[in-house]
C-alpha cells in the first residue's frame, strides 16, 4: 500500500523510529558536548538559526524542493565548524520533519545536509563576514543536486532495479534544478545576512573572557 | 554542557510520542490494486470500504472484490473469481442481516460476475456464503441486482433470477428474448422493471409474469427509474439518446448515457454532452442543465438537509465533477486522474472513496487536504489569473527600479529571485514533459518472435490466437489504433471478426466464429487501459489478441 502523503519511501514501524530518532539526536549531542566550553550566547544563535531554518522548511513546504536549508548548512559549517554546522543541520531536519513527516527519508535528509555542512567547513567559503559569493553559488548548486540524489536512496527499496533507480534519478532532475535554484537564490539573498550574523554574534566570543585574577594582573 | 544534554532530554521527549504514533493516523490513503479497472463504486460496511475491480487483468489474475479497513487503509479480505470474463461492472450490493421465510442470513456483499455467477460473501471475512449461477451469453450479469424482502434479484444476460437471500436457492426465473448490459432492476410493490439491448421495458410481475412496453431502437442500460409522474428510461440510441417518460419521448440527449438516479422528485441525467435535472411529478419538467461530460454512475452525497450530485468524468482528464445542473459544476480531481465510470462513494463518517480505469482506490478520511480543483470547465482554457503572475510582475517592476538606480546588488537579487519563481511556475508543465520523454527510456517487454520473418521487422504484426492455432500476419503499416490494424490483418489472414459496439466503445465478439470466454489484446506485450478504438499502435507494434 502507498500512502498518499509519505512519498519518499519506505514507512518505519514505530520500533525503527524509535532507534532513528536516538541515533540521530544522540548524534547531534556529540557533535556539541564538543569543545565543552559553550557560551550562552553560542547556544542562543544555534538555536535560533536551528529553529528559523526547521520553520523555512514548513514553510516553503508547498514550493517543490526549494530548500534553504541547504545553503543554511554550507554557511553554518563553514562559519562554526563541521561539528556546529553538522549539529545544526541533523537538528533541523528532524525538527522539521515532526511536522512535514518523519520516516527513513529522515535519515538520508539529516545525513545529507550535515555532510553538506562539513563540505561547509572545508571550502572557505567565509572570511569573516565576507563571503566568496562565486564560489558558494557553485557549491550551492552542485550540492543540491547531490543532496537529491542521496536523499533518494530512501526510495531504493521501493525500486526493483538499479536501472529503475537510474529511471527514478531522471524523472527527479527538473526538481533537482529547482533545488539548485533555490539553494543560488538563497546564497544571493539569505548568505550575506546570515554570514554577517554569524560573524557578529560569534566573533566576540572568540576573544578572552576577562576574569578573576587574570583582570587584576592585566588591569 | 548541562544545557546541551537539556537540550537532547528536550528532543528526544519531543520525538518519542512521534516515534511511538499509531500509523493509522492518516488524513487518507490509497492502494494500487493491480489487476483491472475499478468501473464501480466502493461501498462501506461497517469499518470496511470494499470494492471490485474488473478488466484488464494480465496473466493468471483475475478480479477481485477487495476488503480494507477504513481508517488505516490495511486489507481485511479479497475474494476473486477465477472463472470470470471480461467487464465485472454490476456494483457491489451490501445487505444487512435479515430473516425471512425462506430462511435466515447474516451480513453479506453480494458480487455478481461475468461468468453468470452471483455469490453471497461473508462482510467480515470474505468466506463465500452461497453460490449460484445464471446464464452466460458471451457474458453474464454486468447490471445492478437490487433487494426485495427475502430476496435478491438479479438481471441475468438474458432474463431475470430471485434467489432466496439465506441459501441463494433460485425461486423464480423468467426469460427473456432480448440480451442486455448493464441492465439494472428496479424493483417496485408489485414488479420487477428492467430494460435491455433492444430498447425494451420489461415489467415483470412477483409471481413471473412478463408485460413489455418498446420504447425505441436503442439500450437501456441502467435500471429503470419510478417517479409519480411514471416510469423514466435514458435510451442509448444510434445518435445519441433519448429519454422516454413511460413510452413517451421527452428530450433527445447526447452521446453515452450515465446511469440516472433520482431524489424524490428530481431525476439526474447525464451524456458526453451535459448533466440535467428534471423534476418529475404529474409532467417531467426540465429544471437545469449544465455543459459536462459523464458517462458512468451518477451518485449522491447527503449532506445534512441538501444533496450534492457527483458524475464521474469519463475523459481522459477524468476526476469528478459535482454540482447541481443548471450551475456550474465544479471538477474534483485525484494525482490518478484518467476514464473514470465509477461513482464518488460516501462513508458515514463524512470518507471519501473513490477509483477509475487506473485501478487505484483512495479513501479520503479528512477533507481538509484533498487536492480539489474547483473550475468551471469552460473557463478551463482561457486565461487565469494566478498570485506568481502578479509576483512575477512585482519582481520585473523591482528589477527595473534596481537597473534605473544603478543598483547592482538588488538587481542581482530580485533576478534570482524571479528565475526561481518562473522555475517554480513552469515545473509542473516540465515535469510532466520531461517524465513522458524518461518514460520512453523504459524498455518494453515487446511481443517479437524469431520464428517471424525478418521482413516483419520494423513493420506492424498482429497474431490471433485462435483454438486451431495461433495466425500471425505481419508486414502492415500506417494503421493508427489496434483496430484498424486487426481489420487489416484479419482481412488478410482470412479471419472473421464478428465486433459489437458498447457505451465503452467497438469490442470483439469472436474471430472466425470463435467467441470463447472473450478476446483481450495486448500492443508490444502489454495492456493498455483503452479499447481497440483509442490504442494506438506504432509503425513496429505486434498486436496480440488472446482468449480471456
Amino acid at each position: 500500500m502507498v500512502m498518499t502523503d509519505g512519498v519518499h519511501g519506505t514507512a518505519l514501524g514505530p520500533v525503527e523510529m524509535l532507534v532513528l530518532n536516538v541515533v540521530l539526536v544522540s548524534f547531534s549531542f556529540f557533535l556539541l558536548c564538543r569543545p565543552t566550553q559553550s557560551a550562552k550566547r553560542e547556544i542562543l544563535v544555534l538555536t535560533s538559526i536551528t529553529l528559523a531554518a526547521a520553520s523555512s522548511r514548513i514553510l516553503l513546504e508547498p514550493f517543490p524542493n526549494v530548500q534553504p536549508l541547504t545553503l543554511m548548512c554550507l554557511v553554518m559549517g563553514a562559519s562554526l565548524g563541521a561539528r556546529r554546522g553538522m549539529a545544526f543541520a541533523v537538528m533541523a531536519t528532524m525538527l522539521s520533519n515532526i511536522v512535514l513527516s518523519h520516516g527513513l527519508w529522515t535519515f538520508y535528509q539529516a545525513t545529507g545536509w550535515a555532510a553538506i555542512a562539513f563540505v561547509g567547513s572545508k571550502l572557505s567559503l567565509v572570511h569573516g563576514s565576507q563571503l566568496e559569493m562565486k564560489k558558494l553559488i557553485f557549491t550551492a548548486a552542485i550540492v543540491s543536486v547531490l543532496f537529491d540524489w542521496w536523499v533518494s536512496l530512501s526510495a531504493l527499496s521501493s525500486l526493483s532495479t538499479i536501472s529503475d533507480f537510474g529511471i527514478y534519478l531522471l524523472n527527479g532532475l527538473p526538481f533537482d534544478a529547482i533545488h539548485a535554484i533555490a539553494s543560488i537564490a538563497s546564497a544571493v539573498c539569505i548568505a550575506p545576512y546570515l554570514a554577517n550574523l554569524l560573524h557578529v554574534e560569534t566573533a566576540t566570543l572568540e576573544e578572552p573572557l576577562s576574569i578573576g585574577e587574570v583582570d587584576v594582573i592585566t588591569a | 554542557m548541562r544545557k546541551i544534554l537539556v537540550i537532547f532530554c528536550l528532543l528526544t521527549c519531543l520525538l518519542i510520542p512521534n516515534s511511538a504514533a499509531d500509523s493509522s493516523n492518516q488524513e487518507n490513503w490509497e492502494v494500487d490494486l493491480e489487476n483491472g479497472y475499478i468501473s464501480t463504486k466502493p461501498i462501506f460496511v461497517d469499518d470496511q470500504v470494499i470494492v471490485r475491480t474488473s478488466g484488464f487483468w494480465t496473466g493468471d489474475d483475475r478480479p477481485h472484490v477487495y476488503s480494507f479497513d477504513v481508517q488505516s487503509g490495511i486489507e481485511n479480505w479479497r475474494f476473486s473469481n477465477p472463472n470470470s470474463t471480461n467487464h465485472d461492472m454490476s456494483p457491489l450490493l451490501h445487505i444487512s442481516a435479515g430473516q425471512g421465510e425462506c430462511g435466515t442470513w447474516s451480513n453479506m456483499i453480494l458480487v455478481a460476475w461475468t461468468d453468470g455467477q452471483v455469490t453471497a460473501l461473508d462482510s467480515n471475512d470474505g468466506g463465500l456464503i452461497w453460490s449460484s449461477k445464471t446464464e452466460v451469453v458471451t457474458w453474464g450479469i454486468t447490471g445492478a441486482m437490487a433487494q426485495d424482502g427475502e430476496n435478491l434479484v438479479v438481471p441475468t444476460r438474458q432474463g431475470l433470477s430471485r434467489f432466496c437471500l439465506s441459501d441463494g436457492s433460485e425461486n423464480l426465473r423468467v426469460d427473456l428474448p432480448q440480451l442486455s448490459w448493464r441492465n439494472g432492476v428496479t424493483v417496485t410493490e408489485d414488479s420487477y422493471l428492467l430494460g435491455n439491448e433492444e430498447g425494451v421495458l420489461n415489467i415483470v410481475s412477483k409471481d413471473g409474469n412478463v408485460t413489455n412496453i418498446t420504447l425505441s431502437q436503442g439500450m437501456i442500460r441502467h435500471p429503470p427509474i419510478v417517479t409519480t409522474a411514471g416510469i423514466i428510461s435514458h435510451l442509448q440510441t444510434s445518435s445519441g439518446s433519448a429519454i422516454y417518460l413511460g413510452a413517451e419521448l421527452i428530450s433527445e440527449e447526447g452521446r453515452s448515457p450515465a446511469i440516472p438516479v433520482n431524489i424524490g422528485s428530481r431525476v439526474y441525467f447525464g451524456t458526453s454532452e451535459s448533466v440535467s435535472v428534471w423534476v418529475c411529478e404529474i409532467d417531467c419538467v426540465l429544471e437545469g442543465r449544465s455543459e459536462f461530460h459523464t458517462n458512468g454512475e451518477i451518485t449522491v452525497e447527503e449532506s445534512g438537509d441538501s444533496s450534492v450530485i457527483w458524475y464521474p468524468r469519463n475523459n481522459q482528464q477524468g476526476g469528478w465533477g459535482y454540482g447541481i445542473p443548471g450551475e456550474v459544476i465544479q471538477l474534483f480531481s485525484s494525482s490518478h486522474d484518467t476514464y473514470t465510470t465509477a461513482g464518488m462513494s460516501f462513508g458515514p463518517n463524512g470518507e471519501m472513496a473513490f477509483g477509475n480505469d487506473a485501478g487505484v482506490l483512495v479513501v479520503v478520511l479528512d477533507d481538509e487536504n484533498l487536492e480539489s480543483s474547483q473550475q468551471d470547465e469552460s473557463r478551463s482554457s482561457s486565461f487565469q489569473a494566478h498570485p506568481a503572475h502578479f509576483l512575477m510582475v512585482g519582481l520585473l517592476l523591482g528589477i527595473a527600479y534596481s537597473i534605473y538606480n544603478s543598483n547592482r546588488d538588488l538587481t542581482n537579487k530580485l533576478g534570482v529571485l524571479l528565475i526561481l519563481v518562473v522555475a517554480i511556475f513552469a515545473l509542473p508543465f516540465v515535469s510532466d514533459t520531461w517524465s513522458k520523454e524518461v518514460d520512453k527510456l523504459t524498455e518494453n517487454p515487446g511481443d517479437w518472435n524469431d520464428d517471424w520473418p525478418d521482413s516483419w521487422i520494423g513493420t506492424q504484426v498482429v497474431v490471433f490466437e485462435l483454438p486451431d492455432g495461433d495466425v500471425a500476419i505481419g508486414g502492415l503499416s500506417g494503421y493508427d489504433n489496434v483496430e484498424q490494424l486487426t481489420d487489416a490483418a484479419a482481412l488478410d489472414a482470412g479471419v472473421d471478426v464478428e465486433k459489437q459496439s458498447y457505451s465503452i466503445g467497438e469490442m470483439i465478439v469472436s474471430f472466425d466464429g470463435h467467441e470463447l470466454e472473450g478476446w483481450e489484446f495486448t500492443v508490444d506485450g502489454e495492456r493498455t487501459p483503452v479499447g481497440i478504438s483509442q490504442a494506438a499502435v506504432s509503425e513496429d507494434s505486434v498486436v496480440r489478441w488472446s482468449a480471456a
